[in-house]
Parts: structure tokens; sequence; C-alpha cells
């Protein structure tokens, strides 16, 4: 058994499979950063922090005539999503249902995801992580509910990551409000705008619910990178007679290696 | 020779592969757990006591040398219904006491439960490889693979100075596994050499013991290691318009 503790669960195989396939399904659906950026990992649960390679000076003290310095990481955060299901529900899985309730799974998945991408985009101060948006040293571009603009904005931010020395492709995230805009307008003529950010870019147009706006970053690699110590899993953490507490968790870190190589795209 | 084993499944009206050669095999992801005799070579190993019968200007060279090899398991492997359990090896010797190597060499023990053949393949940096083959029962503590010069299947290939000069004729290296866990090995290159009238026996012979257990292969690693995780992983391999 390990931490996830799954084995103390009153849960039969079945029911797993029902629990982890609706879980993985939502979270997929959500996830954007790992769509766009690099990815280290799973390097499981023990994996405590990324190296940086770089050092903090200390005051030697009573070490004498020596130099110290001390290495500095990146720690790792947890990040866990409670859910609580019915044990009623869930035996019906073992009667053969197939349309069980799992909304609790859906939603947790669902705010499991959109925080790992909150992470990326938008950062997390209380974990020392900075985000792709506050990062970029580039001016935002501004953008409105005027689709049909969006051509016109994604190529300034495309030429501004250019003039910077940054290489395509390159992909968008579109937060919820700008996906739905793009995917319903055409331009004059009738072309999808949706279709003509793809060939401005040269890469991923991505649905985005986490981000606020939108992001162009370039897909060369090396720019940006998500560390993965224990990849989204589902652990038990307590049961009574009617319900059965579960979790969703993983261990993550980001880190930003080329800041000028996004340019957020912001309402004003 | 163990050349075209499989005609001997044929020859004895089995065929383990049936006629679909597109589909692909199953198999264990647990490759520790499958690899029939090589089990016992698994793993990091060292031996001291490496003897070296090698040919010089003068005759038969003799050097002592001191053997460092890792052993460690890789996913199951297929080529549509064939299906194999291997280790992939590394092998560095140095002469005792000297930093210098003397040989390397890399390649694969392969075990193919459903023809009972060990296979190794061997890659040296002096312009030479070789495929040898040999059968074995699963719980077997000793077995021989061998190569020809010329075969299609297991043979061997060498550089042209390699063939011209120490033209390797045969190869051939036999495996006990002892009680204690050790394991030895002796092989045997039967080379041609210029000017000399008989084939000359380039032996080399050693016992390893180990030093540290095999690390599971990567779909082992997944599932002992990660029971519960969804398996998310990278997605950018599935970039595209979302959802």
């Amino acid at each position: 058994m390990n931490h996830l503790m799954r084995e103390l669960a009153p849960v039969t195989d079945e029911a797993w499979a029902f629990v982890e396939e609706e879980a993985t399904r939502s979270i997929k659906h959500v996830l954007a950063g790992r769509r766009t950026i690099d990815f280290s990992g799973p390097h499981g649960w023990s994996r405590g922090a990324v190296d940086i390679g770089r050092i903090e000076p200390l005051d030697p003290g009573a070490l004498g005539r020596v130099e110290v310095a001390q290495r500095s990481v990146l720690p790792l955060i947890e990040i866990r999503s409670p859910f609580t299901l019915s044990r009623s529900e869930l035996f019906t899985a073992d009667r053969g249902a197939t349309d069980l309730d799992l909304t609790a799974v859906v939603t947790a998945a669902r705010t499991a995801a959109l925080a790992e991408d909150h992470v990326v985009f938008h950062g997390y101060g209380p974990g020392g992580i900075v985000g792709i948006v506050a990062a970029s040293p580039h001016d935002p571009v501004p953008i409105s509910d005027d689709y049909s603009g969006y051509p016109e904005h994604v190529a300034t931010a495309v030429g501004a990551l250019r003039a910077a020395g940054i290489a395509g492709p390159f992909a968008i995230a579109l937060g919820a409000r700008c996906f739905t805009g793009v995917t319903e307008t055409t331009e004059h003529g009738g072309y999808p705008v949706f279709e003509h950010l793809r060939q401005i870019l040269g890469g991923p147009v991505v649905w985005a619910p986490a981000v606020d706006g939108a992001v162009v970053l370039s897909q060369r690699g090396g720019d940006f990178e998500l560390t993965v110590g224990e990849d989204f899993s589902v652990g038990y953490r307590s049961h009574d007679g009617d319900s059965l507490e579960l979790y969703i968790e993983e261990s993550v870190a980001f880190r930003i290696n080329t800041p000028d190589a996004a340019v957020h795209l912001a309402y004003f | 020779m163990p050349d075209r084993r499989i005609d001997q499944h044929e020859a004895a009206g089995v065929n383990p592969y049936g006629d679909d050669i597109y589909t692909e095999a199953e198999g264990d992801p647990d490759t520790l757990s499958r690899l029939g005799p090589l089990g016992a070579l698994a793993g990091v190993w060292r031996g001291d006591r490496g003897e070296d019968e090698h040919p010089g200007a003068d005759g038969t060279e003799r050097d002592a040398y001191v053997e460092h090899i890792e052993l460690q398991p890789i996913d199951r492997q297929t080529n549509g219904p064939q299906l194999f359990y291997g280790l992939r090896y590394h092998t560095h010797i140095v002469k005792p006491g000297e930093a210098e190597t003397f040989h390397d060499q890399v390649g694969y023990w392969l075990w193919e439960p459903a023809t009972g053949t060990v296979t190794l393949t061997l890659g040296i940096p002096r312009g030479q490889v070789l495929l040898a083959a040999g059968g074995a029962e699963p719980d077997a503590t000793q077995f021989s693979v061998e190569a020809a010069l010329g075969s299609e299947v297991y043979g061997v290939l060498s550089n042209p100075f390699l063939d011209e000069a120490f033209r390797t004729l045969s190869y051939r290296m036999d495996v006990q596994v002892h009680a204690d866990g050790s394991w030895s090995y002796e092989q045997v290159g039967v080379l041609a050499i210029p000017g000399r009238d008989q084939p000359f026996d380039h032996v080399d012979r050693n016992t390893l013991t180990r030093l540290a257990p095999p690390t599971p292969n990567p779909m082992a690693r997944t599932r002992t290691a990660a029971r519960g995780d969804l398996g998310i992983g990278n997605l950018r391999v599935e970039s595209g318009a979302h959802p």
C-alpha cells in the first residue's frame, strides 16, 4: 500500500475504474498548460523539489575561513482536491450500472486541473511560483469582445515575440470567454477566425479555462517547464456507512526559463 | 548451431507465432518476473578475476581483468506475434589497477518464452557486432548461445580490417548460475588469423558477484510505484484544437 491508502477504501475494482475514468477524462478536458509547455515527470511522490542550479551565499560564522553557499531549489507544491461519493451509488457499479452519478468526481477533477493551470499561467505566490502572465516582460495586447479582430491581436503578439528573438511555432491558450467568441466568429468573407489563428501561430489553439484573457507562447521548447512529482492520482481519506471521502492530488512545480517567450492578451 | 530455431518448431508441427504476423503479442509489464533463465543475471555485477586469452604477435597473450556489468530489464518487446523479455547490458572492463578501458561492450540478453530461446546481441567499439542464440528451459541454470560467420540469422559482422586480420569464424558463450547467486561465463571466439595454420580460440571467462539489484523496467515501475496514478502525463503530443 502506498500513501494514497486506496486499499483501505471499501471500493471494488469496478467502482474504482468508473471513478478513475471520469477523473481522467475531466482532468484531460480542462488542462491546457500541459498541451503547450515542457513536461518533466512523473518523478514520484518522494520528489520534493526541482534543482534550479543557483546558490545563496551564507555567512560561514563558526566554520572559519571558508566560503559557504546553500543550493537553491524550487519546492514542489501538493494540490489536493477532496470529494465525497455515496457508497450506495458506487455499489450500483458492481451490479452492472453504467450511469453512476459521479458529479463530485468531475467537479474535483476540474478543480484540480484548473489549479494546476492557474499555477502555470498566473502563478501561485505562497508557493513561490511565478506564472507565465506575470513573468512576461511584454506589454499585454489589449483585446475586447470583437473577436473578428483576434487575428490582428495574435499577429501583434507573434510579432512581439519574434522581435524579442523568440522563435516559433507558437500556441495560444484561450480563456473560456475568448475561446467561445473565437470559435463562433467568422471574418468578412466567412473564414473562421479559429483557423486564421492557427495559420498565424503555426501551432495549436487551446481551450484554457484557467486563463484570464489569452496567452500566446512559443512552442520551440525549453522556455517553460512543468515538473510533476506524483501525477494526478486518486487517494482515500475516510468513509462511514453512507459515504466515502476520496481526493485527487498531485505534486507539481513550475518554472520559467525564458520569461519573454510569452505575451498576454488581456481584456481592457 | 541454433540457426532458425523456428524451423525446429515447424518441423515438430508447431508454429509458435501463428499465421498472423502483424498482430502484436500480449505480454506482462513486469519484465523481471518473465526473464526465464536470464532472471538470475539481472542487476549490477562485478568480477575481479577475469581471465583473457587473446592472440599476440608471439602466440597467446594472457591478461587478468576486472569487469563491471550492469544488466537492467527493459519493457517487453514484440515483432508482431513474437514476444521478448530482456535485459539491456553494458560491460566495462579494465586491467587490475588501471583506469583505461580494456574492453567495452553493449547489447541485450533476450528471452523468448514461446520458443525457449535465449538471444544475445553484442556490440563492441572496435567495429564488430554479433547475434547469438541458444535454447534453454525457463529455470535453467546453465545455457549457451552461439553464432557463426556467414549465418543469415545468428551471425557475426566485422569491419574490413578485423575481418581480414582477426576473422571471427564462430562465437560461443556458456553461462552458469551458481547456488550462491553469483554467475560465471566462458566465451570463445574462434579466430582465423593470417599466417597461422590453426584457428585461434580467443577465450574470456569470469565470475560475477552482485553489487546491486536491478531497477524494474519502466512499465513495471509505473504499475507498482504509482497505483492510483491516472496516467495524465504529457499532453503536448495531443496538441491541436481543444476540446
